[in-house]
């Protein structure tokens, strides 16, 4: 092999391994939550595992092949990793279907083990590769190089990431996905292994990949991984798309709606639409002007239609939404229904009606991003849209027969977050808690209201409810509130902290439990590594974490933007590359002490970040500005953390193999740290600025105490 | 530089987070807070149904049998070992208390249109995965916010908001059974009527005890297959349908209810053979309440009944001889009225909790005058 053919190898494998890591992660992400309900703790969990074994793969990657024949165990491992993700896919669903009760809601031990044993070939494999091609790299060039193959694998994601975000996701199905991702894979690895004279392996994948097409294309893979979800059920609708995957199944005479399998509404419910509706309609003198913020499916338009409205506005972040609307919405309802996709917040912000009613029928705020429609400052962007006698309403988890402590916390929040910005707020228990705010005065007498107004119900009526006993119970529950909660903000989520709460009582687990095992973990590695890893695993964790909040907070002063987002992620994955491959090349010298300037550099920038959150949230500054300036700092955040990973194994004195995994590994782990403490700690209990400034201290108490040498 | 990490300290680590995981994760019953002065507290009576064995006392309430060691707490969470003897810690601290229309329970030929004063303390020896009431099913009284109302003073409540009967609901008043003997054996000295809503997971001494109080049951049969109530419901078949004849035979008024839960208890085959055994065993006048499930608890990825589903169980139920079968949770159905048996009329109309027609005199029908099963007065 000649010194020119080897780095060939090299170079173009490294970026194909980023390639197929960041294409698969995206692809898996999304089929683990169709099969588990999605909050940031499952999330986290699911990339946290991910990381952890890549990490354990990179540290694998030390002991597997030797000068001679590190070459071909890339390219078998390269081989092998390219029909992964098909099989893992596959495997995922029919394993979780075979061992899972029906129907159940998955535990966080469930989400923990079973994505820990099903991520287990890919990301091994994965780490062992990252290794195996730092120290070819290394070998061949005589040289450390691997902050070089940390750069590439970088730019490999960031070529993997434009592709499936922006191209794969909007036009294929998960499997159309998955086989261009493998045909891609294939062929590059067959070129190199055709080059390396390795003609067998290339030939054997090249069979492996008709077999895998015979087998597999045109079966309609993705129709039957669906069918799993849906037994007895039959599959007439499915569509994927960037918001996730959206079916329709019909069971006898019932139409159900699931986007990633969570049941979103079935045909025939009454009594979710009419309460929806009629609690919060009747409240008003006169509605005339309605907007109804998701929740199209259950029916609520054609229910808000039996008032003599003048116009309503229906505003939905789904464009698959307002496929489905086509079919079930009756066409005389549009004379008066406009129809807006658009992320609510930023709707708001631009609309120039006001509206007499508002029906909130957001889902739960199981995710940071959710808790944005249940803030003070929604609200008080929601009063400016509204007329001066209008009437809110929104829906909590029912309470049953007794408000359990997490549903109380929940509930309380969320009544006194209403109570800051409206003069009155009534719960009424029914299938769910529905709070009903307005500046004007509001009544128990729902059914005697009904029957007045001569509105036509098959549930909201009297006799289902009795005003009196409504009112009673809905006595004990304001006897019940909690008065001294926080209020729900956009910088401090507090709601969705309950929310996580109560998803974790469902199994029985305290909130602090996750928070030791992470804890315990995480701090393990890290007290053993020296204080070079030490400051890799900060800046893994740093870096994550800014990335994190970066994205929220924008999505907070901006509201939501698929493709936004999407660039953003590209730009962080980009300045990785550009961070851990042209930085290190700037400086004269390379020493501990440069790098310990970096690490001070990483906690100057999160100093600085509240400053600059604080002046976006109160100036108003034009949506292109906005994003340049959020653009900048998701860059200048990863070019910190790409050069602190490139500098760290530049001044390592080890064996290139140690380095190589130590670092990576350790990068990985305080990665997955400071995206599970963050989004389920720091955040929801400290808020964003606490969040930023914490991660700063941390970078700077490790650079403070750290030996010189 | 620190020191290289080995593969054994590796391993160690992992082991060593996945122990904490698990033992974190894992359910603790302790009895912290129920002792006070190494008493247990004011809420807690001693059970009549236990005896010693070589491992622990071993309760006799319910077909779970739980043998607990000292300290150790029942399936139910709401039975301790404390000293050798098990004590209920349930007992007069009801965690939710209101007045429903009796409908609601489902009862529909008892009182009909009468308010119950409804009560439920924490605890049950079931753990079904689509409970409504999970937030006070599965948790222990020490862990809800509970009132202090003591057996003499349950009847008064009732009568204080003009209910007719007390109904022992919501949770699973098997858990609270000694709670739920001597409130019933007060109120019915006192002219109000118990009504037991139930799984009906009971062993046959304490049922036929409580039996001679209580005037009502509506028993959750909740699926008619072993395998389906072991993972649904963590219970049997078999004592349950003991319940309902010895409810029968004891005298009490009976209904009962099938949940019918899709991927579950939908199977039609089932739904037959659960008919048939009820219309053969003497249940034929027995109102039977299909209920349609509703996403709840931990399982949430399920759809609602279909109502066609439902309709095929009344079907069934119909041309199985049952005389009264109703179906529950869906508003605007022809399926909530009695029709009588005799000339297929309307016996009652009902809409919602509401009777529209009342064609029932001295519980027969206006037009035949076939009689009507059900306390009707």
């Amino acid at each position: 092999m000649t010194k020119n053919y080897q780095i060939k190898l090299v170079k173009p494998g490294i970026i194909l391994l980023g390639f197929i890591a960041i294409a698969t992660q995206i692809i898996l992400l999304r089929e683990f939550l169709t099969l588990i309900s999605g909050n940031e703790l499952v999330i986290g969990i699911i990339l946290a595992n991910w990381m952890l074994l890549t990490g354990f793969g990179a540290y694998l990657g030390k002991f597997i092949g030797n000068k001679e024949n590190r070459a071909p165990w890339i390219l078998t491992l390269l081989g092998i990793l390219a029909f992964i993700p098909i099989v893992t896919v596959l495997i995922l669903h029919n394993a979780w279907y075979s061992l899972f009760l029906p129907g159940m809601m998955a535990g966080i031990l469930h989400v923990f083990y079973y994505s820990l044993i099903i991520l287990f070939p890919f990301c091994v494999i994965s780490g062992i590769l990252f290794t195996l091609f730092a120290q070819e790299e290394s070998v061949i060039t005589n040289k450390n190089r691997i902050g070089d193959v940390y750069a590439w694998e970088s730019f490999g994601s960031l070529i993997g990431g434009i592709i499936i975000n922006f191209i794969l996701i909007w036009i294929s199905t998960t499997f159309q996905s998955l086989y261009i991702v493998m045909i891609v894979v294939v062929m590059v690895t067959v070129y190199l292994g055709i080059k390396n004279g390795q003609y067998l392996k290339s030939g054997l994948i090249i069979i492996a990949a008709f077999i895998f097409g015979y087998f597999f294309l045109n079966k309609e893979q993705d129709k039957k991984v669906r069918e799993m979800a849906f037994p007895s059920q039959e599959l007439v609708y499915m569509s994927d798309s960037p918001f996730g995957i959206f079916a329709i199944t019909e069971q006898g005479d019932q139409l159900n709606y699931y986007e990633n399998n969570i049941l979103m509404a079935s045909s025939g419910d009454i009594i979710t639409k009419e309460e929806s509706v009629h609690l919060a309609m009747v409240q008003h003198k006169d509605p005339k002007t309605v907007l109804v913020l998701s929740g199209l499916i259950s029916g609520i338009i054609e229910e808000v239609s039996e008032y003599e409205i003048r116009h309503v506005d229906y505003v939905d972040i789904n464009p698959e939404v307002f496929n489905i609307a086509k079919h079930i919405l009756n066409t005389e309802l549009y004379q008066t229904l406009n129809l807006i996709e658009c992320d609510p917040v930023r709707f708001l912000r631009k609309n120039n009606n006001k509206y007499d009613v508002v029906l909130i029928n957001f889902p739960k705020p199981s995710t940071i991003q959710l808790n944005r429609y249940y803030t003070k400052e929604f609200f008080q962007l929601l009063k400016e849209n509204i007329n001066e006698d209008a009437v809110v309403s929104l829906s909590m988890p029912s309470s049953a027969n007794y408000l359990g402590d997490e549903v109380k916390k929940l509930l309380s929040i969320i009544f006194k977050t209403l109570s800051s910005e409206f003069k009155n707020v009534l719960i009424f228990p029914a299938s769910e808690n529905f709070l009903i705010a307005s500046d004007n005065d509001l009544t128990y007498k729902i059914t005697e209201t009904i029957e007045y107004l001569n509105i036509p119900t098959e549930y909201v009526n009297s006799y289902y409810f009795d005003d009196y006993l409504l009112e009673s119970r809905s006595k004990q529950l304001h006897q019940q509130i909690d008065h001294s909660v926080l209020v729900n903000q956009d910088f401090s989520p507090v709601f969705y902290q309950s929310q996580i709460q109560l998803w974790m009582s469902y199994f029985n687990i305290k909130y602090w439990i996750p928070a030791l095992f992470i804890l315990l973990f995480s701090g393990f590695f890290f007290f053993k590594a020296g204080t070079i890893y030490k400051g890799v695993f900060a800046a893994g964790f740093a870096g994550t974490s800014i990335e994190i909040i970066l994205l929220l907070v924008f999505q907070v002063v901006f509201g939501y933007v698929y493709a936004v987002v999407g660039i953003f992620i590209m730009i962080f994955m980009g300045g990785l590359a550009y961070g851990s491959y042209y930085l290190p090349k700037f400086l004269k010298e390379i020493d501990l002490l440069r790098f310990k300037y970096l690490q001070i550099g990483i906690s100057a920038f999160a100093f600085l970040l509240p400053v600059i959150f604080i002046l976006i949230k109160n100036i108003e500054i034009p949506e292109v500005i906005l994003f340049i300036i959020f653009a900048l700092l998701i860059f200048v955040i990863s070019v910190l953390t790409g050069a602190v990973f490139s500098i760290a194994s530049k001044i390592s004195q080890k064996d290139y193999g140690s380095i190589a995994s130590r670092a990576y590994g350790l990068d990985l782990l305080g990665a997955a740290t400071g995206a599970l403490i963050l989004t389920i700690y720091l955040i929801p209990l400290l808020g964003f600025i606490w969040s930023v400034l914490i991660t700063g201290f941390f970078n700077l108490i490790l650079v403070m105490t750290s030996k010189s040498r | 530089m620190g020191k290289k990490i080995t593969k054994r300290e590796f391993l160690k680590c992992g082991f060593l987070g996945a122990c904490t995981c698990t033992l974190g994760l894992g359910k603790v019953h302790a009895m912290s807070d129920i002792l006070s002065n190494n008493n247990l507290w004011k809420w807690s009576k001693l059970s009549k149904y236990y005896i010693d064995t070589p491992r622990g006392a071993k309760c006799l309430i319910c077909p779970n049998e739980c043998t607990l060691k000292e300290g150790e707490v029942g399936d139910c969470r709401s039975r301790v070992n404390y000293k050798g003897k098990i004590y209920s810690i349930g007992y007069g601290n009801p965690c939710s208390l209101h007045v429903d229309p009796i409908e609601k329970k489902p009862l529909y030929h008892f009182l009909p249109e009468s308010k119950t004063f409804s009560l439920a303390v924490a605890g049950c020896n079931l753990a079904c995965l689509n409970c409504q009431n999970w937030q006070i099913s599965q948790v222990s009284p020490e862990e809800t916010r509970n009132y202090d109302l003591m057996p003499p003073e349950v009847y008064k409540q009732a009568k204080h908001y003009k209910c007719k009967s007390i109904a022992y609901t919501y949770s699973e008043p098997i858990a609270f059974y000694e709670y739920f003997l001597d409130s019933s054996k007060i109120a019915n000295e006192n002219g109000i009527k118990n009504v037991m809503v139930s799984a009906g997971y009971i062993k046959e001494k304490p049922l036929r005890e409580v039996a001679k109080y209580i005037h009502a049951a509506n028993i959750d049969l909740k699926s008619f297959d072993n395998d389906i109530y072991a993972r649904l419901n963590a219970g049997e078949v078999q004592p349950i349908l003991d319940t309902l004849q010895i409810l029968k035979e004891e005298g009490v008024w009976l209904e009962i209810t099938n949940l019918v839960v899709p991927e579950w208890t939908d199977n039609v085959e089932m739904i037959k053979q659960m008919c048939s055994w009820l219309y053969k065993n003497g249940f034929k006048d027995t109102p039977l309440h299909f209920s349609r499930f509703t996403p709840m608890y931990k399982l949430t990825h399920l759809p609602y009944t279909p109502v066609s589903t439902l309709n095929k169980a009344y079907e069934i139920a119909k041309n199985t001889g049952l005389n009264y079968v109703y179906i529950g949770n869906v508003p605007g159905l022809n399926a909530q009225n009695t029709y009588c048996p005799g000339c297929n009329k309307i016996a009652i109309e009902r809409k919602g909790y509401k009777i529209i027609q009342y064609n029932i005199i001295n519980g027969k029908c206006k037009s035949c005058d076939t009689a009507l099963a059900g306390v009707w007065n």
